[in-house]
């Protein structure tokens, strides 16, 4: 059984110092007894120390572990939510960073983004477009629209000059892109996102619970090659740092893969042949009739857990109050 | 300990300090407690040195010599224990309770009284009386004492030694030694102590504990009073709660003292980890080098 | 909202009560050392130490709070949100509006015609918030502003930003209809409608205006017509998007209302006429009125459990308690 929230149980490691006290806090409490409480009493008063102390910590150890693994939780009822997708959403999300100039891929990397986005358009009849753009920061260009012509227009204009700002900041894209999704309708959501950039982990995580909260599935594309490529310019030449060397851009996909993986989505290389039949299949939506009527929702089973550690409280409270023998 | 080890421990008495019995008691019993009244002894010729107005002027005129009257203190002294048996007692941080000790002084003290062939008697009092035995001689006596000592089972709690004192001074009409075994943790008694003491022979017996002197560092625990049974938090880990709990038990033991050497009450104050036959002997001595 | 999924283990809380009696009140209970701690109905010793009392006491006041987390947790509460859901489509409606340098007659008190037009299309977006909708301008020129969106928010950014004379001096009219229907021509709406508004005669562009309204009713499309402004002679003024220059003079207003009526008949609209912002609005409630479509809704509740952060609370003041006693005051049970 695997928990829902496996990161928890490294909780469990503050189990081994809860351990020590509780054995260091027996013996020096027998000595504590025994300077005030006097030697002159028996040892049956000694003894029912030692149980108290011992079901005491246990009632306590059982809290500590339960309620850890109740905060882990374990999947337990799956209980169906219907669902009736009235049609898809997509918003594409695209890098117009410099180094998608890049021309690896012919013609360039952000010519096959444009190809790409058309592709998915012209084949995705109930379908409806809206188009992120992001470098420093993500803007809406498109906004979620079934006027597929607006969005072949804005592919004419796309090029890395429609930002300024420098860089290429894919968590504030995807976040554009999240809240680009028309509210108040039930629809498959996907963001495709094209990009050559890098993903760092923290982000990753972030955004990937953002869209998983909004139901949004994330498609990445990733343009360029890990070998990398250099960047052309426009009077000719490629792109220099101040060193003076050329910049080449790799590929970095290990957080894209992430991300798309977590909300449920797919990673691919936008130099794989079979991207685009695979990513039209997506946004058709075929899936079964009956399938896509429900859908599971799996509720966490935590109050299991939860009672026990409870009762352990309870159990370690009991013991200390209950006086035993009239004596302790 | 449990009332059958304390019972062998004072039936051990009479064999273990045997010696310090016959050594300190027997022989100086008499001295040390002023009599109630003098009993006539014998008439002997007169001695230089002897108290003239002890001269009997009748066996004089007969016999044509001086004679003189010679006395005795009163024999068939009673002596009376006033025998704290209050739950405080019942608690002591060392080796012994307190109650242990103090069944062990009475012990002591009742078993020299037998073997002086006085009567001895004792008060149990808690908030209560709880046993009253009246003051009577013979080793039957003494054994039954001693019983009682070991096996007493208090219905109260706390501890009203003026509510004792009053009963003593009901039933003890003639003059006799009463002595008070306590851990004097009572509601202040000492005028009641000053009218006994003027009546009777008073020794107060206070018994106290090493804890008293020195509170132990502990953890922390909660205390629960055995007579009153109010509950406080012990914070023994605490420098600052064992300085206050030090000042607050010697500022009582002074104040102790100080009312029994006002009011003229011989007291003595026996630690439960000082061998109590030592500790009265030494009383002993001291009182009667007075 | 807030809602417990299983209110009846609130009860245990009620438990809490002999509990914390039992644990700090009643004098028989157990774990306690008898030790003498006075005289007997006479003084006895009273801690002083405060400090170690006052954090004793937060730390036992927050074992009782986190078995108290804990209880509640276990009632599983969480955050239920009813979501409105539409199941019908709605109607695509598409602005034409007109941003010649005419609009800018301040004849519509507080402000011009361009602006007084804005509002009333931000108000009508605002209550429309389940149909898509659209934007042209024209002036010489004409362009789509922005598609037909559900998204209200960047349809009211983007409204925002529009300024008179950005597609220069004239009023295209017919071209405005056209892309205006070329934008719809994908939609898979059942109804869609087009409002004009202009203030002018179609003096530019390449297609009259009957012919693209012959194109629109073609396509189903409805086209309401807007005509504004008082006839005579009103004050302009506005500012030169090229040379930002700030240009006031008299005008001479006047429209073709015969135009305007007869898009609208073409299409099978309704031609309207609006002199003040009063009319303008009333006429805007009007349309908004005559297109009201079906809507079928669904309410979907989705909720989510809040358990775990309150578990992590109870886990932390119990653990606090914990530490507390047993490591810094050493407690001996």
């Amino acid at each position: 059984m695997m928990a829902s929230r496996p990161e928890f149980f490294w909780l469990l490691g503050l189990l081994l110092p809860v351990v020590i006290i509780m054995i260091s806090r027996y013996y020096s409490g027998r000595k504590s007894l025994s300077r005030i409480a006097g030697l002159w009493r028996t040892d049956s008063f000694f003894d029912l120390y030692m149980v108290k102390s011992f079901f005491i910590s246990l009632g306590l150890l059982v809290f500590f572990i339960f309620a850890i693994l109740s905060l882990a939780g374990f999947p337990g009822k799956e209980y169906p939510v219907s669902y009736e997708p009235a049609g898809t959403d997509i918003i594409f999300t695209v890098d117009v960073s410099e180094s998608m100039k890049a021309q690896d891929i012919p013609p360039s990397r952000l010519a096959a983004a444009s190809r790409i986005i058309k592709t998915v358009c012209e084949n995705t009849p109930d379908g409806r477009f809206g188009v992120v753009v992001f470098k420093g920061s993500g803007i809406k260009m498109i906004p979620s629209t079934e006027d597929v012509e607006s969005v072949y227009s804005f592919l004419e204009y796309l090029s890395t000059d429609l930002l300024t700002s420098p860089g290429s900041n894919i968590r504030s894209g995807v976040e554009t892109a999240i809240s680009a999704f028309p509210e108040a309708e039930e629809r498959n959501k996907y963001i495709i996102l094209i990009t050559d950039g890098e993903l760092h982990e923290g982000d990753m995580t972030e955004i990937a619970s953002q869209a998983v909260d909004a139901d949004v599935q994330v498609y990445c594309i990733g343009t360029g090659t890990p070998e990398g490529a250099r960047i052309p310019l426009a009077e000719g030449g490629f792109l220099k740092d101040s060193a003076g060397d050329t910049v080449v851009t790799r590929l970095k996909e290990e957080g894209l893969r992430q991300l798309s993986e977590s909300t449920g989505g797919k990673y691919y290389d936008a130099a794989d042949s079979g991207l685009l039949p695979e990513l039209l299949k997506v946004a058709a939506g075929t899936v079964d009739e009956n399938e896509s009527r429900y859908r599971i929702e799996v509720k966490d089973r935590y109050r299991f857990f939860l009672v026990i550690a409870l009762l352990g409280l309870f159990v370690s409270r009991a013991v200390k109050v209950v006086k035993w023998k009239k004596e302790f | 300990m449990d009332s059958l080890q304390l019972l062998s421990r004072i039936r051990n008495i009479p064999l273990v300090s045997a010696r310090l019995v016959e050594g300190f008691l027997s022989g100086n019993y008499r001295s040390v407690f002023k009599g109630p009244g003098l009993e006539f002894d014998e008439v002997r010729e007169y001695s230089t040195g002897d108290d003239v107005r002890s001269i009997d002027w009748n066996v004089t005129s007969r016999m044509g010599s001086p004679y003189v009257k010679t006395f005795r203190e009163e024999r068939e002294m009673a002596l009376l224990l006033l025998i704290d048996v209050s739950a405080s007692l019942q608690t002591g941080s060392g080796t012994y309770r307190k109650a242990d000790t103090a069944a062990i002084i009475s012990a002591l003290l009742a078993h020299s009284a037998v073997h002086n062939n006085d009567r001895v008697g004792a008060v149990f009092y808690t908030d209560r009386i709880e046993k009253w035995v009246p003051p009577m001689k013979g080793r039957n006596h003494l054994m039954r004492l001693v019983q009682d000592m070991a096996s007493i089972e208090p219905v109260g709690k706390g501890s009203d030694l003026s509510n004792a004192i009053a009963c003593v001074e009901q039933s003890m009409k003639r003059r006799g030694i009463c002595i008070i075994v306590s851990d004097f943790r009572i509601p202040p008694a000492y005028r009641q102590m000053s009218m006994l003491s003027r009546k009777h022979d008073l020794i107060a017996v206070k018994i106290t504990d090493p804890a008293d002197k020195k509170t132990p560092s502990t953890g922390l625990m909660e205390l629960q009073d055995p007579e009153s049974g109010r509950i406080s938090g012990s914070y023994g880990f605490s420098s600052r709660y064992r300085k206050d709990l030090e000042e607050f038990w010697l500022a009582e033991h002074i104040f102790w003292q100080r009312e029994c050497r006002r009011r003229g009450i011989d007291s003595l104050v026996i630690d439960t980890e000082e061998d109590p036959a030592k500790a009265l002997l030494s009383f002993f001595r001291r009182r009667k080098g007075k | 909202m807030w809602i417990f999924e299983n209110p009846e283990y609130l009860l245990l809380l009620t438990l809490m009560f002999p509990s914390i009696f039992f644990s700090h009140f009643y004098r028989g209970r157990g774990g306690l050392v008898p030790a003498s701690t006075g005289l007997w109905k006479s003084s006895s010793f009273k801690p002083k130490n405060y400090f170690i009392r006052l954090i004793l006491f937060l730390s036992t006041v927050s074992f009782w709070l986190g078995v108290a987390f804990i209880i509640v947790a276990l009632a599983g509460p969480s955050y239920v949100e009813k979501e409105k859901i539409y199941l019908s489509r709605g109607i695509d409606i598409m602005f034409v509006l007109d941003e010649s340098p005419s609009m800018a007659a301040l004849d519509f008190p507080p402000t011009n015609r361009f602006d007084a037009s804005k509002n009333v299309i931000r108000k009508f977006v605002k209550a429309r918030e389940h149909d898509p909708v659209g934007l042209v301008t024209f002036a010489a020129e004409a362009a789509l502003r922005i598609p037909p969106t559900l998204d209200t928010d960047g349809f009211l950014d983007e409204l925002e930003d529009l300024e008179l004379m950005e597609l220069g001096n004239g009023t295209a009219v017919g071209l405005g209809i056209a892309i205006a229907a070329l934008h719809l021509q994908d939609s898979t709406a059942e109804e869609k409608v087009i409002i004009l508004i202009t203030d002018g005669e179609n003096n530019a562009g390449e297609i009259v205006p009957e012919s693209a309204a012959e194109i629109a009713a073609g396509m189903g499309i409805r086209i309401y017509t807007i005509g504004i402004g008082t006839r005579g002679e009103v004050a302009i003024e506005y500012e030169d998007p090229e040379t930002g220059k700030i240009i006031t003079g008299r005008y001479d207003s006047d429209f073709d209302e015969d135009l305007l009526t007869e898009i609208a008949e073409t299409t099978n609209g309704k031609y309207y006429f609006a002199s003040s912002t009063n009319a303008l609005d009333g006429i805007i409630d009007i349309i908004d009125s005559l297109e009201s479509s079906e809507k079928r809704i669904k309410i979907k509740t989705t909720s989510r459990s809040g358990h775990r952060p309150l578990i992590i609370m109870a886990l932390c003041l119990i653990f606090f308690d914990f530490f507390i006693r047993k490591l810094i005051f050493r407690e001996v049970l």
